[in-house]
């Protein structure tokens, strides 16, 4: 099986107190992993980490087969991401935007902004500042930004925030097509359950810092065949054992 | 290193300060026309060495620029972290020591180039 994103016990602490605690995600290769948790379980600061935009107290993150390191600056051209909330430089439109990600990406290739734009329907925005866009305009050209480059893994959090119903199924179409006709790797968070639930294949739940689940959506259908909804299962989870603080 | 200056000069729109720094220079010329005018009023001879005159041209010169060094280097250090653009910065594959000095450079270029050019151009 091959893992294109692993973490080893990854651990976060701030002032002693442990946020992410000995968390072992494992993604394979070309699938979308939902990832679950309610709001304050570590979800962003996990993200964080696998971007190396912080450093973890303890464990490691492994990214394409390779430990993430403070230096490992070449291994950031192969990750697409959106973390908590997209941001851009607002004075610029949004081709500008996307041209200046392409400049510091070492991407040559042009023709793939208008092309990204238009995958996220954003072609017809031309000269106007993303300061005057509405945050489901900026949510999509996050996304147009964290596919430009055509990366190997896109991290998402929270990625249909703010989109409307239409957006949504956009977007949804837009990560199947990803994954099956660019053959990317999805890590998406999110707190829409029936959308995760229309996409992924693997779901993560983590809740207080620590990982409490890791499955295949074929095997929560599987076990359970009279009720098999995410949510329900979800709830469950965090709620059953009264494990939910 | 050079490419990283241009992209902060371009991302932060600093060619449009030179609508600015024309202006700035326009004010300057007008006040040492005003003091030329009124002195020559007097009787008495504005400007009668060189160093007279570049002594009262720095002065005006250092003034106007100490303040739009000010305001630049707001815009391009303080603003990075103000809008959080700088963990977007963070996440390409840039050496991150390098994105910090590219906008300590870009700052200092500028202003440099600004500050030199009103200086060349009054003297």
């Amino acid at each position: 099986m091959t893992y294109i994103l692993r973490t080893v016990q990854l651990t976060k602490t701030y002032d002693g107190h442990e946020v992410v605690s000995n968390i072992n995600v494992n993604v394979k290769e070309k699938e979308i992993y939902g990832f679950l948790g309610p709001n304050g379980a570590g979800k962003t600061t996990i993200m964080k980490m696998i971007t190396n935009l912080i450093k973890p107290t303890s464990g490691e993150v492994e990214l394409f087969g390779h430990k993430l390191t403070n230096d490992s600056y070449e291994v950031l051209r192969n990750i697409g991401s959106i973390i908590e909330y997209p941001i851009f430089y607002d004075g610029l439109s949004a081709y500008e935007n996307l041209d200046l990600h392409c400049e510091y990406m070492g991407h040559s290739d042009k023709r793939s902004i208008d092309e990204a734009l238009e995958l996220v329907n954003l072609q017809h925005t031309n000269k106007k500042a993303v300061k005057d866009f509405s945050l489901g305009m900026k949510q999509r050209l996050g996304i147009a930004r964290a596919i430009l480059t055509k990366p190997k893994i896109l991290i998402l959090d929270e990625p249909i925030n703010g989109l409307d119903p239409v957006g949504i199924k956009e977007m949804r179409d837009l990560f199947k097509k990803l994954r099956d006709e660019y053959n990317m790797t999805l890590f998406i968070s999110s707190h829409i359950l029936g959308e995760i639930e229309q996409v992924a294949n693997t779901i993560g739940v983590i809740l207080n810092g620590r990982l409490i689940e890791e499955v295949s959506l074929e095997a929560i259908k599987a076990s359970n065949p009279m009720n098999n909804s995410l949510e329900d299962y979800f709830i469950n989870l965090i709620q059953g054992g009264k494990r939910y603080a | 290193m050079l490419k990283l200056m241009r992209l902060e000069i371009r991302k932060n729109k600093l060619g449009s300060s030179l609508k600015a720094v024309i202006i700035a220079n326009l004010g300057i010329i007008g006040f040492l026309t005003l003091i030329y005018f009124a002195e020559r009023s007097e009787g008495a001879a504005a400007f009668a060495t060189y160093e007279s005159a570049f002594t009262i041209i720095d002065v005006f010169v250092r003034a106007t620029f100490m303040i739009f060094a000010s305001v630049w280097i707001a815009k391009l250090i303080i603003d990075e972290y103000k809008n959080r653009t700088i963990s977007l910065m963070f996440m390409y594959p840039i050496n991150r020591k390098k994105i910090l000095v590219r906008s300590l450079l870009s700052s200092s270029c500028t202003l440099f180039f600004l500050c030199c050019y009103p200086m060349c151009l009054l003297s």
